[in-house]
């Protein structure tokens, strides 16, 4: 009784949550990848920097289940047990670089190239203008604490401790 | 409905396995009381996993994939740690049980270990019930054919359980002697995939960033997405293209622990054992 229960609430969640499904946006671009039997389709990406989704879809094949985004060996993000008619999505803030898709054992890597700025702060004007006065700032304060420190050891190394200022 | 009944019967065998072989084990210790806590807790983690699906649904999130691969290979890690003590114990205690000696005092298993053994069918079961949740009530959304989709995950995790339940009834029957000296070696192989899965996980988690090229393929034997690719891989941690890192850590794992479980013992009864860990 208890299942039955907790089944007609799972159903009852699931239609719920079937309404709500994709009327939110998670900001940023989307990129749709196919999961086919041949592995990613496209093989290979060429996307702008910044926040993207990654949405995989699985149209009627058994042999790619997953959908991943790497570096090298690191895993960034990934989907799994993506079966016929199911679909998945993550989101990434990817710098511009040579990325790698994969949809999972038995299938070839794919190319995946962020092209563009670096990222959405250098290319808002305020942040890189605050970005440029705070390395004046510090290159200005290492350059003081330089002449300071040095008027300090000379007088250190020349046996005169009295030049020494109490801090 | 293949490819949804091969996910549910991967993605279920796995805990069906480690909860089927505490199962077997308390049992041949005579530990009943402890078996009843065993499936209190089965039942509480697959409700709780229930529940955290139906939630992620409603409030319409994911399942976050890093933490979970996260919480794979930490229990996964953790069932290593178990197999590994029970496979040390029955050597330990091998000779006695050979005898059918009634178990001494020094055989009983201690109270911490049993807590530890039930604690962890539980957290077995909630491992894979998480993404088993979440995968279920995604394959009854399924576009292509809900009915076909979520009637293939269900009998594939339906079939995961008999198989649990067939190692514990299994495990039953054999005597205890030959219940002891023929798993000792089956679990060698459980525990060496169990670490193999870890290295697996901890690599989807973002833990585990190197020795990541393909060392060897085995796709000819694990057809990916095939009903014997889900058994090798749930219960035995066989991965198609199997990683550097992954056939590293189960070789170094299951060579010396094999040798230590077929070292003949009767020969140098009193020989230190080679290893423990």
């Amino acid at each position: 009784m208890r299942n039955f229960t907790l089944l007609v609430a799972a159903l009852a969640a699931v239609s719920l949550a079937a309404c709500g499904k994709d009327d939110e946006d998670k900001g940023g671009r989307k990129v749709t990848v196919e999961l086919t039997d041949a592995g990613c389709s496209p093989l290979k990406l060429r996307i702008p920097a910044g926040p993207t989704t990654f949405e995989a879809t699985n149209e009627g094949t058994d042999k790619a289940t997953e959908f991943e985004v790497l570096q090298g060996d690191r895993v960034l993000g990934e989907k799994e047990n993506i079966t016929e008619g199911l679909s998945g999505s993550f989101s990434l803030d990817l710098d511009p670089g040579r990325y790698q898709i994969w949809c999972g054992q038995g299938t070839p890597k794919g190319v995946l190239e962020v092209t563009g700025p670096a990222s959405s702060a250098a290319a808002n004007p305020t942040l890189a203008a605050a970005v440029r006065g705070y390395d004046r700032y510090v290159r200005a304060q290492v350059a003081d604490l330089q002449v300071a420190t040095r008027a300090f050891t000379d007088a250190v190394r020349d046996g005169d401790v009295g030049q020494v200022p109490p801090h | 409905m293949l490819p949804t009944f091969v996910i549910g019967l991967r993605e279920g065998v796995e805990a069906a396995l480690i909860v089927g072989i505490i199962a077997a084990f308390l049992r041949q210790e005579n530990r009943t009381d402890a078996l009843r806590y065993v499936w209190i807790g089965v039942g509480v983690a697959a409700l709780l996993c229930a529940a955290v699906g139906v939630t992620l649904q409603i409030v319409n999130e994911d399942l976050p994939q890093k933490q979970q691969e996260g919480l794979e290979t930490i229990v996964g890690l953790a069932a290593v740690g178990m197999v590994t003590f029970m496979i040390v114990w029955m050597r330990r205690h091998a000779r006695g049980l050979r005898k059918e000696l009634e178990r001494s005092a020094a055989g009983a298993l201690a109270q911490g270990s049993i807590v530890a053994l039930v604690a962890m069918a539980f957290f077995a079961v909630l491992r894979e019930g998480l993404e088993t949740a979440v995968f279920l009530l995604a394959a009854f959304q399924s576009a292509a054919n809900p009915g076909a989709a979520g009637a293939g995950a269900v009998i594939g995790v339906a079939l995961a359980v008999a198989i649990g339940w067939g190692i514990y009834r299994g495990g039953v029957r054999l005597n205890l002697a030959r219940f002891f000296r023929l798993t000792a070696l089956v679990l060698v192989l459980v525990a060496a995939g169990l670490l193999a899965s870890a290295a697996h996980t901890a690599h989807e988690a973002g833990w585990l960033n190197f020795l990541q090229d393909q060392a060897l393929d085995l796709s000819w034997l694990i057809v990916p997405g095939s009903v014997t690719s889900s058994l090798l891989t749930g219960m035995l941690g066989l991965q198609p293209q199997p990683t550097v890192a992954e056939a590293a850590v189960y070789l170094l794992y299951a060579v010396p622990m094999a040798a230590y479980v077929l070292w003949p013992q009767r020969s140098r009864p009193r020989a230190p054992a080679p290893q423990t860990a």
